[in-house]
């Protein structure tokens, strides 16, 4: 998924089905029929973009030293009011270091003028900013919006790429429920530099607010729902004073975020799948994926098997800040051609260069880690735990486990949790949980073949 | 018997570089053809020094008006008296007189430099260096290797050992006359298995016996370990021990500070590793597993640390905010 603001283009995550069949099926699109598609467009995007570009914005942010531009995203007046709605990805420079950044908006007359920061939504990735005129009330949001049918025409605002303001049209395909806050997916084409923008009806009301596309995938787009949208607007009455420091109201929101997070994982008990004697602990939800493979080539001496299980949404605090996602990943390994001083090597091999701590990192601290040999019923293995805390926001936490079966010779088991963005507590928890779930069948360690050492 | 007179110019390292004799006194010493020791030294004077008899019948070294005098162990003196022992600086030489009453030290014994010893050594460095390469490859033989990969690896030990070897042997030809390869080669051999051995056993401590620190730390003690090695080696082409020593000693602990030094810029820790990465056969574990409940514990306890880390950074951060502004 990546977010739509320029200059910084996210990688996208790995999603080897989807990246297979997107190439595909772009190459057997005509030539003629995407020219025809270009050239005819639908009157009423052109009613709506008249109508609309009154209350269209450019939102850039600026260095204070030199005023070159650092950010581009785009944002719309709300109503009548001199309130625009964005992303807060847009502006996050803004909130975390307003002391060498600062905003301003660009209207499709070419005018522009300074912004002000008055709220923040991290978790929906929403921000509100007042400027010095008011809307002609095109944008409308309501408290209680139309229901959406699927195949709805939707219509996609903003100046994608800081070329010019753009009008896309797409349709309305349901909501993604993918991350902790759902998010409406939108087939229609929406590019970097629009986040921010209004996605709307013909008749103006708001249905999102443009803030992603997968980059594995076509069109495939992504909108914060307008009600959330709604829900910060609501919040800001014409008194209301920019905060001094949006540092703590930021790590508020993520706090509050990981408790909902780590429930909602922590709320059933973990499943559990095999990989050779070992029973392994893994999340499958709607919000985490897991995915296997398997490696077994004729010429190597070993052979592996891994399950690797990861949140696919990430909440974005900064360029080098994305928090509140966990992945779980476990690999199981034997061989029958290496003796069992070898193979231990090799694991130590795996087990080695696990993490990665560094000073110089302006978000976190470096890591303190904990290690011991620990044995659960018939399940030994030794349990490295690292933890860095967020310099910024305090009583968040990123936890990393790594474990390595230490009880057969010729097998072995590595795991790994990852947890980030959470309090002491909840990862305490998980991983107490994680490591309550690892266990072994106890009929292996009886059968003698086992216990031999290969030649 | 009659009293002979020999004044000795030495190098700087001490090492005699001509020897003359006189029967009789005073010698003359200085840059004109006039002198009786001619100098090629442009720093000292045409007539410089003369040695002579003082007036209770010692040996004297007086200065004759030059300009960069005569020194001795880096002070002036217009005159100095000599007995065997004395090095004196005259411009950039130096100078020692002694008379054929002059005792000499015993006879050192030539037990060792013994032909068969060199051969043995080196034939025991090649079968050293062999049998760590042959282990080292076998032990992380992960692809079924055939005997020519064991061969290829072995040529490469040997060839970096008698490299290393060969740089020591000439340094040896070059300061004191002989190479003396082979036991530079015995030297580099030990040194390279006791590290490796050093290698295994803090794996096995570490595992066995859950005494992670011992790989927190274990670049100082191979870097004790190549100090000791390079010892033997200087000691081998320069006699002077207590020197060495010191010299040796010195870089091990510049090296062990630069590594602690390093360590903490990357991790703010002095350690080498933040946690221990060794993994060994089941068969090796001696001490006992800990229960979940005790880990828990442990990860309970790693707060304080982790808030502690946090602290540390926003103060350094808030400090040098505050040297940044004018």
């Amino acid at each position: 998924m990546t977010f739509l603001r320029l200059p910084v283009l996210f990688a996208c995550l790995a999603f080897p089905a989807f990246a297979a069949t997107s190439s595909s099926t772009s190459n057997q699109v005509p030539e003629d029929q995407i020219s025809t598609m270009k050239t005819q467009p639908s009157s009423t995007a052109q009613e709506l973009y008249a109508a609309a570009q009154n209350d269209l914005l450019q939102i850039r942010v600026l260095l204070k030293n030199g005023h070159s531009q650092s950010g581009v995203g785009s944002g719309f007046l709300i109503g009548t009011s001199n309130l625009v709605i964005t992303n807060f990805h847009v502006i996050s420079k803004m909130a975390l270091e307003p002391e060498t950044y600062f905003g301003e908006f660009k209207d499709t007359q070419g005018k522009s003028g300074e912004i002000e920061l008055l709220a923040v939504d991290v978790l929906h990735d929403l921000a509100v900013v007042r400027i010095n005129r008011q809307g002609t009330g095109f944008f409308k949001l309501t408290e209680t919006p139309a229901p959406l049918n699927q195949g709805e025409h939707l219509y996609s605002l903003g100046n994608p790429l800081d070329l010019g303001f753009f009008i896309s049209e797409g349709t309305y395909n349901g909501l993604s429920h993918r991350g902790f806050s759902e998010q409406v997916m939108f087939t229609g084409p929406v590019n970097p530099g629009m986040s921010g923008g209004p996605n709307v009806k013909a008749d103006g009301q708001v249905a999102g607010v443009n803030v992603a596309h997968r980059r594995d995938g076509e069109l495939v787009s992504f909108l914060v729902p307008a009600t959330y949208a709604q829900k910060l607007f609501a919040r800001i009455t014409p008194e209301s004073k920019p905060p001094a420091d949006f540092k703590p109201i930021i790590g508020e929101q993520l706090l509050v975020y990981q408790s909902v997070m780590m429930d909602t994982l922590l709320a059933k008990p973990l499943t559990h799948k095999n990989l050779g004697p070992y029973s392994v602990p893994v999340r499958e939800s709607e919000q985490v994926r897991c995915w296997g493979s398997s490696d077994t080539k004729g010429e190597k001496t070993y052979n592996t098997d891994q399950i690797n299980c990861r949140m696919e949404s990430a909440i974005y605090v900064s360029d080098d800040l994305q928090t509140g996602n966990i992945s779980i990943h476990h690999k199981f390994t034997q061989t029958d051609k290496l003796n069992s001083l070898r193979f231990a090597l090799l694991m130590g091999k795996f087990f080695s260069n696990r993490v990665d701590s560094n000073t110089k990192d302006e978000d976190v601290t470096t890591s303190r880690c904990t290690e011991e040999f620990i044995g659960n019923n018939n399940f030994s293995s030794r349990a490295v735990v690292c933890v860095e805390a967020y310099q910024k926001f305090s009583g968040l936490y990123n936890f990393l486990l790594f474990t390595t079966s230490t009880d057969e010779p010729l097998m072995n088991l590595q795991s790994r949790l990852v947890i980030n963005g959470t309090s002491y507590e909840n990862g305490q928890k998980f991983i107490s949980q994680f490591l309550t779930g690892l266990t072994k069948e106890t009929k292996i360690t009886a059968e003698p073949n086992n216990t031999k050492e290969a030649k | 018997m009659s009293l002979f007179y020999f004044v000795e110019v030495l190098n700087h390292s001490g090492e005699l570089q001509a020897r003359h004799k006189f029967s009789e006194l005073p010698i003359r010493v200085g840059r004109s053809y006039t002198n009786d020791i001619i100098l090629d030294d442009p720093h000292t004077a045409a007539e410089h020094a003369i040695i002579e008899l003082n007036a209770n019948g010692k040996l004297r070294l007086r200065d004759l008006g030059s300009q960069n005098g005569l020194k001795l162990k880096g002070k002036s003196h217009s005159q100095t008296e000599l007995d065997a022992d004395t090095i004196v600086q005259l411009g950039r030489t130096l100078i020692r007189v002694r008379d054929s009453q002059y005792l000499v030290s015993a006879e050192v014994s030539d037990s060792s430099h013994k032909h068969w010893q060199t051969w043995l050594m080196f034939g025991c460095a090649i079968v050293m260096i062999c049998a760590l390469s042959l282990s080292t490859s076998w032990l992380g033989d992960i692809a079924n290797n055939k005997v020519s990969d064991y061969i290829m690896d072995m040529t490469k030990w040997l060839m970096s050992a008698a490299a290393w070897a060969g740089i020591w042997a000439l340094a040896n030809r070059v300061f004191s006359g002989t190479a003396n390869f082979g036991r530079h080669l015995f030297i580099f051999s030990c040194g390279i298995v006791a590290l490796d051995l050093l290698d295994h056993l803090y794996a096995f401590l570490g595992f066995a016996f859950s005494w992670e620190w011992f790989t927190y730390y274990q670049s100082h003690l191979q870097i004790v370990l190549v100090a000791i090695t390079i010892y033997f080696h200087l000691r081998l082409i320069n006699n002077k021990r207590a020197m060495l020593k010191v010299i040796c000693a010195s870089l091990a602990a510049l090296s062990s500070g630069l590594i602690f030094m390093g360590n903490y810029q990357s991790t703010n820790q002095y350690a080498d590793n933040l946690y221990m990465s060794e993994v060994l056969p089941p068969a090796a574990r001696i001490s006992r597993n800990h229960s979940l409940a005790e880990f828990d514990q442990a990860i309970q306890q790693l707060k304080t640390d982790i808030d502690a880390e946090r602290e540390k950074a926003l103060k350094e951060k808030a400090e040098k905010n505050n040297t940044n502004k004018p």
